[in-house]
């Protein structure tokens, strides 16, 4: 038997809308997560693979639009040379019987949906042992019947799954339906190809989580890939991560100090070149504390850079106000605006007081910095 | 800061260069008649300090004469470190220098910032030029005009000066634009009431959430619509597959074919059950037939009996009748007898009745006539007599002509009496008793001391002397009264006919009389005739004369009362007869009806008997009584043997019911199988619409966009709500800082104040308004009265008391500052200003009191250095 060459993906969640993002950058993301399609097939024409393996979720919805539904299968039928095998995830388990209904009725020759665990024979001597998801929560280890699922001596057995391997999942569910980490032994496979959490991950030398080729939030850094991946009889599987998606996400904490520019300490995170920015979707998370001016001068840093990027959020929750006699002269010397000033910094210093009360002085003590400052500027 | 010299030149009237001099600390006083200059210098002194020198602003320009010029001011001053000398120039060459002695301190706009260091705040706090009037209300306007009259008055309203430097302590407008700038970020948010403002962010983002959150529990109903629907087709589709098993089917069949075998032979049994009630039933009946036939012939030999007795009991009846019948005949005859006889009576005493009527009536016709007769003759004497006094009624004078009379007599009289009072008299005394007598001509004797009218005049004679004539004078006034009244008499004489008073009332007499006479005879002549003498005489002619049938008053006639009680008594008697005659006739009509009842009677109950007899005639009574209660005891014991053969089938047969219902049952199940199918069908082609159509909406798409959409809504709503809580705390602090500072800048101030109010009004306290920084009321006597109700001489009192107070305040903390007052008490009475000029010379101490007046006369008083302008040359600097 030769190698049999596939590429590993789940977790395409297409339709997915991403509402609570701003409108500009909505329509760009939604239209990434279809051009995925397009990146897997590409990704397995360069790997020489003539299969894709989809291990759940295809679609974000047990209901997609008729024109999501559509339009993904006119794209994976795009290559009838690529055959596609996918089993439902949680977000569209076979529960979902319009779904399925629809793809059974309208799916192209190349695209197959396995919607039982009988192994099915994808290429000669070779079979896939899927997993499918009867509906959202099935409360077992579905991966369990593949001890037990019979194939012809010799042939490579590939599961394929959708679930948690241990307590995380990217719903936060799951917890009983933990998927066995050592499945692929157990059920003597030479791979176990899982879905579900978006990250690339190695679970073992046979067991892989592929992660999505688009990410969907901020829990993942960098951009969306997908495994192409190599098995021979007897041979330990070459799992290879390609780098498909379009847009990369970055969450990252800019940790300041005071006496730190702020402006130059984010900087530092940004990406280059800067016209590279524009598929970015950054999120800063500034934490320890700052200066009244180095806060002012951090919310100018970022009104600078924001518009380079696809998405920008700064998140200032875990950033303390560091109070100086120089924030408080710059209010004021002295007279009433001092006296309010000084009020309100000691209200964001009393430990004794509420989170949100101190942190609701120190935003009026900024604000009323503000004020003052860009008074002055003007 | 202490203000030593004041130079113009071409500013406003002074085109030529003119110089205050001399001033020092305590009171300086100006005073010159208005349009003398005094504003200008005022207001030159706020330019030199507070515009700068390359402003051509408009109060720059009102600065400058009007024939042009380059206003230039020079002030020489003297602070701590020495005397300095600020020089200004304005449009043209403008410019600004500070010199010490011959020394540039500073130039143009470091010439600027050195005026402003000697006005400004510095950071110990005060203004240092707390009194002067603010920039902002500094309006530097022209000298004409209403309007430039008015803002002149405003700006020296040291009210308004007081209240724009204390907003500086508090805070200044870096404090009010952070304030106004606050609150209209959170009037964004807010409404006054502190509720979300609609148009709002913040309502916008409440809003939305909750719009959001309306259209996620539509789209999650939606979303468990689709599922249930799934999960019911599925659930369906299961039942649908069980209930078309086909050994479920059979199985079926076979039971209902056992149940149908179970109730046919049910049914069968029932039948015969059902015969055999019958046998029952006939037996039933026959046995009643010969029961009935039993009773049947007892009761006719029954009714034969009875038939004969009743014919009989009705012939004797009929008998009884016929007799009662002849009685009551004889007892009508003789009532009809009595009657008769009692009518006769009746027309008897009728007749004596009418006679005694007749006589009655001819007795009083009679009498009528005769008393007629003598009212006819009365009544024509009357007529008579009326006539005769009627005619003497008309002669003579009447009361009235009487009347006139007697009125002109009298004034006759009266006119008589004035006219002897009046008249000539004479009066003769004679010597001697016996001395001859004078004479009238008359001849009537003069007596002795008597007077003697001779109203005409009149002759008097002596005897043997002669004769004295006396002649009245012309007629006078009373004279003619007198004629007057005669003439008068004269007339009301002549009316009554008469020759003399006399005369005229005897004839008035008879008048009288003749008019009693006529109304006596005419009164009496009413009562006899009311309606006439022709009226009486119709009358009597209607009764006539007295004629033939006239009854004969000798014939026997009882009285009318006896005739009426006989003629009353003989109807009773026909009455009474009457009442017995239609007794006896009813008694006899019921007579007559009772004797043909009890004929009918007699005759039905014949009728009956032969019915009777005939129905049994030829039939053997025993016989057939024996043969009838034999046919009884036969069906009675048929109808026993019926009821035992029921028993037995009952006994015997199977349940019915219970077999249709295993029969029902068992056919149900089927039916219901297949109704069930037919709803499965029905429901899952309606799910399987419903599948499709929901599936390609996106239901669940839709569902995470909301989702995704509200968590950021509900992010934004959190964020606004944050800004909110921000600004609302920003806004309470800076308020409560600025209100603080103002207690705390007022304190000493009051302090201050007290003394120089209780000056004037020993008990007086001022209020003053937080918001507005101004004094709001003075309380005197524990009467609060609002500034704007005051007198304007004591709202100026008080405005130049606040700030001397201020002056004082700023002195004791070791920077003295000059104030200027322009005409600042214009309104005050000559006590009043007595006792301001005392507060102003107890005030100045070290300070300096520039005070500038039109009132020369009232501010001579006043006292201090007096000021005055002078010609003079400008500094070197100035005249480059």
């Amino acid at each position: 038997m030769t190698t049999f060459r596939f590429i590993h993906s789940s977790d395409l969640h297409l339709g997915k809308r991403f509402a609570r993002y701003p409108a500009e950058i909505t329509g760009r993301l939604a239209e990434a997560r279809h051009a995925a399609l397009g990146n897997l097939a590409e990704a397995a024409r360069g790997a020489g693979a003539k299969h894709v393996l989809v291990a759940g979720d295809v679609f974000d919805t047990e209901t997609p639009s008729p024109g999501v539904l559509s339009q993904a299968l006119a794209a994976m039928a795009d290559d009838s040379g690529i055959d596609w095998w996918l089993i439902p995830g949680n977000h569209d388990s076979l529960a979902a019987e319009a779904l399925w209904d629809r793809i059974f009725a309208g799916a192209p020759p190349n695209v197959h949906v396995l919607s039982s665990n009988e192994p099915v024979e994808v290429a000669s001597g070779v079979w896939l042992l899927p997993a499918p998801l009867p509906r959202r929560r099935p409360g077992i280890d579905l991966t369990e019947a593949m001890d037990n699922a019979s194939t012809p001596q010799g042939a490579l057995r590939i599961g394929l799954a959708h679930g948690p391997v241990t307590q995380f999942s990217e719903e936060g569910e799951g917890g009983d339906m933990v998927i066995a980490p050592d499945r692929a032994v157990r059920a003597g496979l030479d791979y176990l190809g899982l879905g579900d959490w978006h990250g690339q991950m190695r679970i073992g030398e046979r067991t892989w989580y592929s992660g999505t080729p688009e990410f969907t939030d901020f829990r993942h850094s960098g951009r969306g890939a997908c495994l192409s991946v190599s098995l021979a009889p007897g041979q330990p599987p070459e799992v290879a991560p390609v780098e498909i998606g379009q847009f990369a996400w970055r969450a990252t904490e800019l940790a300041l100090l005071p006496g730190e520019g702020p402006a130059g300490a984010l900087e530092a995170l940004l990406p280059v070149p800067r016209s590279a920015r524009r598929n970015h979707l950054m999120k800063i998370v500034a934490t320890g504390r700052a200066s009244l001016a180095e806060q002012a001068a951090l919310t100018a840093a970022v009104r600078l850079a924001e518009p380079e990027f696809g998405h920008f959020e700064l998140v200032t929750d875990q950033l303390a106000t560091e109070f100086d006699l120089a924030d408080l002269d710059a209010i004021d010397r002295a007279g009433a605006l001092r006296v309010a000033a000084e009020r309100l910094a000691a209200h964001a210093a009393d430990e004794t007081q509420s989170a949100k009360v101190r942190k609701t002085a120190e935003a009026a003590l900024n604000r009323l910095y503000s004020y003052l400052q860009e008074e002055g500027a003007e | 800061m202490k203000i030593l010299s004041i130079t113009l030149s071409d500013v406003r009237r002074f085109t030529s260069p003119i110089r205050v001099d001399g001033l020092d600390s305590g009171v300086n006083v100006l005073t010159a008649p208005n349009e003398s200059g005094k504003s200008t210098l005022f207001d030159a002194l706020q330019a030199l300090f507070f515009l700068p020198h390359r402003s051509r602003a408009k109060e720059v320009k009102s600065l400058q004469p009007h024939a042009g010029g380059r206003p230039t001011v020079s002030v020489e001053i003297e602070l701590p470190a020495g005397r300095y000398r600020i020089t200004k120039r304005w449009l043209s060459g403008a410019m600004a220098e500070v010199h010490q002695d011959s020394r540039l301190v500073a130039k143009d706009d470091a010439a600027e910032e050195w005026i402003e260091t000697q006005i400004r705040s510095d950071a110990a706090g005060g203004p240092a030029g707390l009194l002067w009037v603010r920039q902002g209300v500094t309006a530097l306007d022209g000298d004409t005009g209403r309007a430039a009259d008015d803002a002149r008055s405003i700006r020296r309203d040291l009210l308004s000066s007081v209240a724009g430097e204390v907003e500086a302590m508090t805070g200044g407008r870096r404090m009010d634009r952070a304030l106004a700038r606050c609150t209209a970020e959170l009037n964004e948010l807010l409404t006054a009431t502190g509720r979300p403002r609609a148009g709002g962010p913040l309502k916008a983002a409440e809003d939305e959430a909750a719009d959001l959150e309306t259209r996620e529990s539509q789209l999650e109903a939606l979303s468990r619509e689709l599922s249930s629907a799934i999960e019911e087709r599925r659930e369906l589709r299961r039942e649908a597959q069980d209930l078309r098993d086909p050994e479920q089917a059979a199985a079926a069949e076979a039971a209902l074919d056992a149940a149908r075998a179970a109730l046919e032979n049910a049914r069968r049994h029932a039948e015969k059950v059902a015969q055999a009630g019958e046998k029952v039933d006939a037996a039933e009946k026959a046995l009643a037939v010969a029961t009935e036939r039993r009773s049947a012939f007892a009761k006719m030999v029954r009714a034969r009996d009875q038939a004969v007795s009743q014919a009989q009991t009705g012939k004797d009846a009929e008998d009884q009748a016929a007799a009662h019948l002849a009685a009551r005949e004889t007892t009508l005859a003789e009532a009809e007898d009595i009657l008769k006889a009692a009518r006769a009576d009746l027309a008897g005493a009728e007749r004596q009745h009418s006679a005694v009527i007749a006589a009655e009536t001819a007795e009083r016709e009679r009498k009528q006539r005769d008393d007629l007769d003598k009212k006819l003759a009365a009544a024509r004497e009357l007529s008579r007599t009326i006539a005769r006094a009627g005619k003497e009624a008309r002669t003579g004078p009447d009361a009235k002509a009487i009347g006139k009379l007697d009125q002109a007599l009298q004034s006759l009289r009266v006119q008589e009496a004035l006219r002897e009072q009046a008249a000539l008299r004479v009066t003769m005394h004679y010597d001697q008793p016996g001395a001859p007598r004078v004479r009238l001509e008359d001849g009537a004797v003069l007596e002795n001391e008597r007077p003697h009218p001779l109203p005409a005049g009149g002759d008097l004679v002596f005897d043997g002397i002669g004769r004295l004539c006396i002649e009245p004078g012309t007629v006078d006034g009373q004279e003619r009264d007198y004629e007057r009244a005669l003439e008068g008499f004269e007339r009301a004489l002549a009316a009554t006919g008469a020759e003399t008073p006399e005369e005229a009332r005897r004839l008035a007499a008879t008048r009288l009389e003749a008019e009693t006479t006529l109304r006596e005879a005419q009164a009496t002549l009413a009562g006899v005739a009311p309606d006439g003498i022709a009226a009486l005489e119709a009358a009597r002619a209607a009764l006539g004369d007295a004629g033939e049938d006239v009854p004969d008053p000798s014939a026997e006639l009882p009285d009318r009362a006896t005739a009426e009680r006989a003629v009353e008594q003989a109807r009773g008697a026909v009455e009474t007869a009457t009442e017995k005659l239609e007794g006896a006739s009813r008694v006899v009509n019921e007579a007559k009806v009772a004797f043909a009842t009890a004929t009918a009677d007699r005759k039905a109950a014949d009728t009956r008997r032969a019915e009777a007899e005939a129905a049994l005639d030829g039939v053997d009574l025993a016989a057939e009584q024996t043969e009838r209660t034999d046919a009884v005891t036969r069906a009675d014991a048929a109808l026993a043997e019926a009821h035992a053969e029921a028993k037995r089938l009952a006994e015997a047969a199977p349940d019915l019911e219970v077999a249709e219902a295993a029969f029902k049952r068992a056919q149900s199940a089927l039916t219901a199988t297949e109704d069930r199918l037919q709803k499965l069908d029905r429901r899952l082609a309606e799910l399987d619409t419903l599948i499709r159509l929901r599936a390609a909406e996106g239901v669940d798409e839709d569902l995470g966009e909301v989702r995704d959409r509200l968590a950021e809504a509900r992010g934004r709503l959190e964020r606004y709500s944050f800004e909110r809580d921000v600004l609302s705390l920003l806004q309470a602090e800076l308020d409560a800082a600025r209100i603080s500072a103002r207690e705390h800048y007022f304190e000493p101030v009051s302090r201050e104040l007290r003394p120089l109010l209780h000056v004037l009004w020993p008990d007086a306290e001022l209020a003053f308004d937080d918001e507005t920084i101004l004094p709001t009321a003075l309380t005197r006597n524990g009467q609060e009265e609002s500034l704007d109700v005051l007198s304007g001489g004591t709202r100026e009192q008080i405005a130049l008391l606040v700030r001397l107070a201020f002056a004082r305040l700023l002195a004791k903390s070791g920077r003295p500052a000059p104030v200027i007052l322009d005409d600042a008490l214009v309104f005050t009475d000559d006590d009043r200003i007595e006792r301001m000029f005392d507060t102003l010379h107890r005030q100045a101490g070290d300070m300096q009191l520039i005070i500038f007046s039109c009132r020369q006369r009232a501010f001579r008083a006043l006292g201090g250095k007096v000021l005055g302008f002078e010609p003079a040359k400008l500094p070197a600097e100035a005249s480059a």
